[in-house]
């Protein structure tokens, strides 16, 4: 009994750290899986192991390797935690940062800042994520808006409403890009999810905002269990339900853009992710928000592999990848949701 | 003990309850009837603090609720809804244990005690076996009783049921009114029942309030409100009131 609860936490912590391990090792030059684990252990304190490994995979394994993995595994529980957290806020399993506009949002106020070179420092690079979060919460407000009929929000008019505001954001998007001469094309490949700004500096730039707005997610799992029941039953139930949805789209808000400011939009991770977290482990939020973030994780960290080997040596964006898988699944959602169309 | 005063209530532009009074003594059953768009439902929302009254004011055991957090007042009053649109694939217990909101704040889980608490209710609404089961494999008069368990589980004195035996067969309309009866005799509560079915309200309501125009037209014992001249004058069409020779409760008859 004691064993069948910790069941999801250990499945899915395992499978994070197995394709942390495929991801370290995986790519032009392989790396052997135990030496892998080994030069990771001798990074850590109290431990003493002998170096014995090439000078060449160290170079590549913590200069490249391992901070790549570390962003990409953060940007993934970022979509992947806020990803569940806007299906509970909207009370629709279709919405996802990307699909219900945020991401384009974030990624707008995030080019508009590079475009006023924000980021020209150490300082400026932690401040994108601030201009993607305004451009977020702007996206959410709007978009809420847009879709809410009387005190529900439709499936329908939640996704139409997430694709016209997206497309706006996007076009305003292509238009700075087009209007800044320089680095054009870093900035193009960054639109379309590659982790292209290298180095540690975003990993770093980037812990704080997802320390503080995961944590808040992960601990608002009941009363987002609550709020399934309807606006009404949960006020009933005694929740302080406008305050629990201010306080949810704005840590979610500020998750999506902080991935989406370091990593550039990737579609579907949150859609994805949540989707089969719930269906191998069950509806509730508690579970399911610090589930989906750390599958998030281990999504993104395959996919990655993916798309630096498919056509290697060439690199694809990993967004390029998510959409692939992603699209068609989002399609299946859609066409089973037309069956229960009721139920929402 | 629930009191409404001089309660006033509507949405924008419109006002659907006018200075309405109402009193629901521990240990009653009253059930507010009237057509369609009366008011029940509204009356039921607002009693229960999730609509804001124009004017006046609900007291439950002389708190006034408007001035009550949403935890306090879940604490005083809870609500049974229709079950209907509830999430399929959380389980009965999952359902149940969220009645225990008002005393864990955000950050709380459940304890012994609460634990204890959602147990009890569930027995005492048949619900214990279906403890594991998923929400859309149950009847719906299942459901209902689960949403019976969960108003238990809030430990508040005051228990508001809005059509609880819509959708419901004759034997589970039945069951679920039973049942409301019988947790009103055990624990006292102060029991309001929206409920269309004039023959059922006969059965189950110690008292009867009568809507028409935004306001309690007539309440008293079922004999006394459900005569053919008031029902008439309210719905609108012939109707006949005759002795149930079961239970010698009012039997509505409609129709000429």
């Amino acid at each position: 009994m004691k064993l069948r609860r910790y069941l999801p936490w250990i499945w899915t912590a395992g499978a994070l750290l197995a394709a942390g391990l495929a991801n370290a090792a995986i790519g032009a030059v392989a790396i052997p899986l135990d030496m892998v684990a080994r030069m990771v252990l001798a990074r850590l304190p109290l431990l003493e192991i002998e170096a014995n490994w090439p000078a060449t995979f160290a170079t590549i394994l913590y200069e490249i390797r391992l901070p790549n993995l570390v962003l990409t595994g953060l940007t993934g529980l970022a979509l992947g935690g806020s990803g569940a957290a806007f299906q509970a806020l909207f009370r629709n399993p279709l919405a996802d940062p990307y699909v219900i506009g945020i991401a384009s949002g974030a990624g707008l106020g995030a080019v508009l800042a590079m475009a006023l070179r924000w980021p020209a420092d150490g300082l400026g690079m932690a401040a994108v994520p601030v201009a993607g979060f305004l451009g977020a919460l702007i996206t959410v407000a709007v978009v809420y808006r847009l879709s809410s009929v009387g005190r529900t929000t439709p499936v329908t008019t939640l996704i139409l409403a997430g694709v016209a505001v997206s497309s706006f954001a996007t076009a305003l998007t292509s238009l700075i890009l087009l209007l800044s001469t320089s680095e054009l094309h870093r900035a193009v490949t960054w639109m379309v999810g590659g982790f292209s700004l290298g180095g540690w500096a975003p990993v770093l730039a980037s812990l704080p905002y997802l320390v503080l707005s995961l944590g808040v997610l992960v601990t608002l799992g009941r009363p987002l269990d609550v709020l399934q029941f309807g606006d009404e039953q949960a006020t009933q139930l005694g929740l302080d339900v406008d305050r629990l949805k201010l306080v949810v789209v704005v840590s979610a808000s500020l998750a999506a853009a902080t991935a989406v400011s370091f990593s550039g939009i990737i579609a579907f991770v949150g859609l994805v992710v949540p989707h089969l977290t719930r269906l191998l482990w069950g509806p509730s939020y508690r579970r399911l928000i610090p589930l989906a973030a750390l599958g998030g994780a281990s999504f993104l960290l395959l996919a990655d592999i993916l798309a630096r080997s498919l056509l290697s040596p060439r690199e694809l964006p990993v967004g390029v990848v998510t959409s692939v898988v992603g699209a068609p699944f989002f399609l299946y959602l859609l066409a089973r949701a037309k069956r229960n169309l009721r139920a929402w | 003990m629930i009191e409404l005063k001089q309660l006033s209530v509507g949405y924008p532009g419109l006002t659907v309850l006018r200075e309405l009074d109402l009193r629901v003594e521990a240990g009653e059953v009253l059930a507010v009837v009237g057509p369609n768009g009366v008011g029940k439902s509204t009356l039921v929302r607002a009693a229960s603090g999730a609509l804001r009254p124009l004017a006046g004011s609900v007291e439950i055991d002389g708190l006034r609720l408007h001035e009550l957090t949403p935890a306090q007042r879940a604490r005083m009053v809870s609500v049974v809804p229709q079950a209907s649109n509830l999430p399929p694939a959380f389980t009965a217990l999952d359902v149940v244990i969220l009645g225990r909101t008002p005393y864990l704040g955000w950050l709380g889980t459940e304890g012994e005690l609460d634990h204890r608490l959602v147990a009890e209710a569930m027995a005492r609404t048949e619900t214990l076996g279906l403890a594991q089961r998923r929400v859309g494999e149950l009847s719906g008069g299942e459901q209902q009783r689960l949403l019976i368990a969960r108003a238990l589980a809030q430990g508040a004195p005051a228990m508001l049921l809005d059509e609880p035996t819509a959708h419901l067969d004759l034997r589970h309309q039945d069951r679920v009114l039973k049942l409301v009866r019988r947790l009103t005799n055990d624990q006292g509560l102060s029991v309001l029942l929206a409920l269309h079915d004039l023959n059922l309200v006969a059965r189950f309501a110690d008292r009867v309030a009568l809507l028409s125009d935004g306001q309690v037209r007539k309440i008293g014992r079922p004999q006394e409100v459900l005569t053919p001249e008031e029902l008439a004058a309210v719905y609108g069409i012939q109707i006949h009131v005759m002795t149930n020779p079961f239970d010698g409760k009012p039997l509505v008859l409609a129709g000429d």
